[in-house]
């Protein structure tokens, strides 16, 4: 790996799952737009691979990290809370912390919750540390990640409402392209996260 | 990419309309269906993409 892949790797640690992706799909977006390289876990599909050293891997590969923790909560009674997510979070912020190398000493580290201050109650740990909320909506996640990066020293960016805006007109193209494909709606919206990926890729150059 | 192409984009605020390409929405509305109703009376674009609140598509109207 190159100095220059870690400088621009950003790794994400959020639920992969159907209710997740409204907001998966825009931060991905943006993260492209901004000139960097979002790294996931779901990158690669190789079952013989352990799950958690693939994660170190790309920790390891990433200058910056996005913890999404919005959805760490159990969603009924009975139901376990999402501990891969905060762990996932604190692997990041061990790197960073007890490593020797230089570079991960440098990593930059986001958290985002939904509502300001709701993580507070479960990680007090946490108080401190570089939270933003999105609030659940689509458009505010563009508008606290674009705002993060340019807090960490990116300069140049588009405006978040541009971002948001060149990803309906990036959505509209998929649509006519797929449809051209012979997809349905329903497939449309349910391409998987590689594949949405590899579609912002191309648009985006 | 078509240049008559009106995008019907969720705002904070409400609903914009956009031509694709324009630097400014030409107008938020409060909601979708008056959004829709503005951007059917533009004489300049031939498509209105009306977008879903995550961006993606929830109808495709096609201006004769």
């Amino acid at each position: 790996m190159g100095n220059t892949s870690f400088e621009k790797n950003v790794f994400i640690n959020c639920p992969f799952d159907k209710e997740y992706n409204d907001l998966l799909k825009p931060l991905l977006f943006t993260i492209i737009d901004i000139g960097l390289t979002p790294r996931i876990a779901s990158e690669r599909l190789d079952s013989g691979e352990v799950r958690l050293e693939k994660i170190i891997e790309l920790i390891e590969e990433s200058k910056y990290g996005i913890h999404d923790l919005s959805r760490c909560k159990a969603k009924n009674i009975g139901d376990y809370s999402r501990f891969n997510l905060p762990f996932e979070l604190a692997i990041d912020f061990s790197c960073r912390q007890f490593s020797t190398k230089k570079n991960l000493k440098e990593k930059k580290i986001l958290i985002l919750e939904e509502e300001k201050y709701s993580l507070q109650k479960a990680l007090s740990d946490l108080s401190f540390s570089d939270t933003k909320s999105h609030k659940g909506e689509p458009e505010e996640i563009i508008y606290q990640v674009r705002d993060w990066f340019y807090e960490t020293g990116k300069s140049n960016l588009k405006s978040p409402s541009q971002i948001w805006d060149d990803f309906n007109y990036f959505y509209s193209d998929l649509y006519q392209k797929k449809i051209e494909k012979g997809f349905s709606k329903k497939a449309i919206e349910r391409i998987p996260v590689p594949e949405f990926l590899d579609e912002i890729i191309k648009w985006s150059n | 990419m078509s240049t008559a192409r009106t995008h019907i984009i969720k705002r904070k605020d409400g609903w914009a309309v956009k031509k694709q390409g324009s630097s400014r929405a030409s107008k938020v509305y409060r909601n979708q269906g008056d959004a829709i109703q503005g951007a059917r009376k533009m004489n300049s674009t031939s498509e209105i993409v009306v977008h879903k609140r995550d961006g993606s598509i929830r109808k495709w109207i096609k201006k004769k």
